[in-house]
């Protein structure tokens, strides 16, 4: 039979190893803690900011093609009802709701003659994936940026585009074609 | 339970380690939690250099750089706006900011890493190719003069890019500033942390340190006190404190060799504290004995002896006889009253007598047990034989029994030795005595008391006054007699008178051979008259023997004298001696009263019977003279 006395002793000792490691079971762990202070202070990921805006030319347009993260986009009845103070408001056409991989694909069209925008003038937008070769062809909408307003009306719509895709967006206006190539992240 | 035990095993190892071992694992669990100490503290102090450098060297330029990339974004676009809107200026303004804009994008090419980051500059590096682009449309306009259009470029898909540009240099430069300060708060973090780790380390070094000290300290010092009050209490004189033994270290061994010591000194006070005791016995059975003027004192000093010696022993003395041939029980001690009851016989038939020491038996039942031990009775019995001697001879043996197996302590046998040894020698002394007492005192002749003695008693009788009558006898005609039938002849003649003598008297009368035939009696409380009684009985007797033996005849004349009438016992003796005289002058065989003849009368009292009428006359007078032992003439 083991004496109490003895126990005691024994957890007391166990205690004591205990009290006398923890500071230094404490420290390792702020050397851990220490350690994983590398990460990135945002919680951004390349989804969030993959695009590109490219610039093309044909006889008589200036496109500016834009790829970016999809946006939301709102009809006027949308924007008066829930006030968003950022994404697209629908002048024509119907959006693509907002998902995983989908982008927002918009160009703006300028005339090269007054280097004025054209509203009128809509173009057809091909997206063609060339990793996986998909192709695309966008259902245009003519829209406008919620915060800038009418200097910022375009043609687009969003589409679903992987990451890290090579792509070719084909813009035809008017019968001038145009394309851009770039890689989205 | 086998935690346990594996912690009573480390422990019991721990206490059995030697000190040097002991010392050698503190200090190297010492250098351990240092060594852990400084390498964590190196490890902290590392990081801290490395997030450091993540400011200085990364985090910190590129949020610099991503800050110039903005104001080059804005410098270039400014630049723009000016050779647009004024006719005069030139573009080196807006070249110079597109180099500054080109250099700070590499810049940033090169420290920025992430994906996050390099997405966002290939955002801004495709934006700016695309303003490059069309402001290459807006440069041709402008060198057309195609002013409105230039503006329109420049206010429409410039504007456009541009803030595209501008928005994405932004947030790479809210990133990289995001960035710097993360940097800057991990830091902050890695320093309070090493800060802190410092700290916890330092504590838990010290309660490591202190703990090892602990620990060593009880495996080390505990011991060592225990030895030291052990020792403290010992150098007091307490030889019983001993020291606890844990362990089998320097210390557990000086423990284990302090306890020897202790048992050492035990057994040494104990020799010693029997020693003494036996000294003291010894010297008090010593002067009990030299007090002992007789045989008998000197046994009952012994028996007493054996009683205290063997209290729960049944012991005896069996001593032997004047012929040195029989063993008899001389004194008995102890629970039985009769004593062991040996039955040896003979001092030659003991075993120990003839070994010449003291002989021990565990057991009666054992092969070799004296075999004066068996038939006691139905129990064992243990025993213990010690001989007696004197001068080398034996003379006893003091025999003891008790319960078997269990012989006496070799103290006690020490000390029955020493008794065994003191009073052989006592008693053969007093034997020695009383034989040359005897001797000196006795005529070995015949053995009657001799002429001191016979004087020395009646003085004592004197001084007690005692009535008693003095009588001086004398052999008639002993010389013819001795020329006659010879020397032997003539000593038979004394010692047949001295035997019928000693038969005719009481027990408190004296009679002493005085010299050559010449005999001395005194009777005790008898008046002359009645004295004469007894000698006429002597004379009677002395007749009846000789007619019965072949010794020739001879008479014995008598000189009587009442002492008590006398000045002092040397005229006693001289008016004996007169009358003797006078019996011999009157014809011998017969006994003359002093105070008859003193009186001056002519017819002394002479007694009436004559037995040796054929007794021849004197021929020659009595030697009268005290001093004169052997009388030269016969009468």
């Amino acid at each position: 039979m083991v004496k109490v006395g003895s126990n005691i002793r024994a957890a007391s000792l166990a205690v004591g190893f205990l009290v006398v490691l923890s500071p230094a079971a404490w420290a390792v762990n702020s050397l851990g803690s220490s350690a994983s202070a590398g990460h990135p202070p945002h919680d951004l990921e390349v989804a969030d900011v993959a695009g590109w805006t490219r610039h093309a030319t044909t006889e008589h347009f200036l496109l500016i093609v834009s790829i970016r993260p999809g946006e939301e986009m709102y009809t006027a009845e949308e924007i008066a009802d829930q006030h968003p103070l950022s994404g697209e408001e629908i002048i024509t056409g119907s959006g693509v709701p907002v998902g995983e991989d989908i982008r927002h694909v918009e160009v703006h069209v300028y005339g090269l003659a007054t280097g004025g925008l054209l509203e009128t003038e809509e173009p057809v937008i091909t997206v063609v994936n060339r990793s996986t070769g998909e192709s695309s062809k966008l259902d245009p909408v003519l829209m406008e940026d919620i915060a800038i307003g009418s200097p910022d009306r375009h043609f687009g719509n969003n589409v679903h585009i992987p990451a890290n895709s090579d792509l070719s967006i084909e813009v035809s206006v008017n019968g001038e074609k145009a394309t851009v190539d770039g890689h989205l992240d | 339970m086998a935690i346990w035990t594996e912690h009573r095993s480390l422990e019991r190892r721990a206490r059995d380690l030697s000190v040097g071992h002991k010392l050698f694992y503190a200090f190297a669990t010492l250098t351990l939690v240092f060594g852990l100490a400084v390498a964590c503290l190196l490890l902290a102090i590392d990081q801290l250099g490395d997030a450091n450098s993540r400011i200085v060297d990364e985090a910190g330029p590129r949020a610099v750089a991503a800050a110039d990339l903005r104001f080059a974004a804005a410098g270039v676009r400014a630049a723009q706006d000016a050779y647009v809107l004024d006719d005069g200026s030139s573009r080196a303004t807006f070249d110079q900011a597109l180099v500054r804009f080109d250099r700070t994008l590499d810049e940033l090419r090169v420290s920025t890493h992430g994906p996050v980051e390099e997405a966002l500059i290939n955002r801004i590096a495709t934006s700016y190719q695309a303003f490059r682009d069309t402001d290459r449309l807006i440069w041709d306009a402008t060198r057309s003069m195609q002013r409105t259009v230039a503006r329109n470029l420049s206010s429409g898909p410039e504007r456009l890019v541009f803030e595209s540009l501008s928005e994405d240099a932004s947030l790479l430069a809210d990133l990289a500033e995001q960035d710097r300060d993360a940097a800057i708060a991990d830091f902050e973090r890695t320093s309070s942390n090493t800060f802190r780790m410092g700290i916890a380390l330092g504590l838990t070094a010290i309660g490591l340190m202190i703990g090892a000290t602990l620990i060593i300290t009880r495996l080390i010092r505990d011991p060592l006190r225990r030895v030291q009050d052990a020792a403290e209490r010992a150098a007091d004189g307490d030889l019983d404190a001993e020291a606890q033994v844990n362990g089998d270290d320097e210390t557990g061994r000086l423990a284990a060799a302090f306890n020897r010591m202790l048992s050492t000194l035990r057994l040494r006070e104990e020799m010693l504290r029997n020693d003494h005791r036996r000294q003291e016995t010894e010297s008090m059975v010593h002067r009990a004995l030299e007090m002992s003027d007789d045989e008998q004192s000197a046994l009952d000093v012994v028996g007493r002896t054996m009683l205290e010696v063997l209290p729960h022993r049944s012991c005896e003395l069996l001593i032997a006889d004047n012929s040195k041939a029989n063993l008899e029980q001389a004194v008995v001690s102890g629970p039985h009253p009769d004593g062991p009851g040996c039955p040896v016989a003979s001092p030659f038939a003991c075993v120990a007598v003839r070994s010449g020491s003291a002989v021990s038996f565990p057991s009666s039942a054992s092969l070799d047990a004296c075999p004066h031990l068996r038939g006691r009775g139905p129990d064992e019995i243990s025993a213990l034989c010690v001989p007696v001697t004197f001068m080398g001879r034996a003379m006893g043996v003091i025999h003891a029994v008790g319960a078997p197996d269990k012989v006496p302590t070799a103290n006690e046998i020490d000390l029955v030795s020493m008794l065994a040894a003191r009073a052989g020698a006592r008693i053969g002394m007093l034997r020695t005595m009383v034989r040359t007492s005897v001797q000196a005192s006795t005529d070995s002749l015949t053995g009657l008391i001799n002429r001191r003695t016979f004087q020395t008693r009646i003085r004592s009788m004197r001084r007690s006054n005692t009535e008693f009558t003095l009588v001086m006898a004398d052999i008639d005609h002993f010389k013819r007699l001795n020329d006659t039938h010879g020397h032997e002849m003539g000593d038979r003649a004394l010692q047949t008178f001295c035997d019928v003598a000693k038969n005719c008297m009481r027990h408190n009368d004296l009679l002493a051979r005085w010299g050559g035939e010449e005999f001395a009696f005194a009777f005790a409380g008898l008046q002359p008259a009645a004295a004469c009684s007894a000698l006429d009985r002597i004379r009677l007797e002395l007749a009846g023997r000789l007619s019965t033996s072949d010794l020739p005849g001879f008479t014995v004349s008598y000189g009587l004298v009442a002492a008590g009438r006398c000045g002092s016992l040397e005229e006693a003796i001289r008016r004996a001696d007169d009358a003797l005289y006078e019996a011999k002058a009157k014809g011998r065989d017969c006994s003359v009263i002093a105070d008859e003849a003193d009186d001056d009368t002519d017819q002394p009292y002479v007694s009436s019977i004559r037995m040796a009428e054929r007794a021849e006359p004197r021929e020659e007078g009595v030697l009268a003279g005290l001093s004169q032992f052997d009388d030269p003439l016969d009468i």
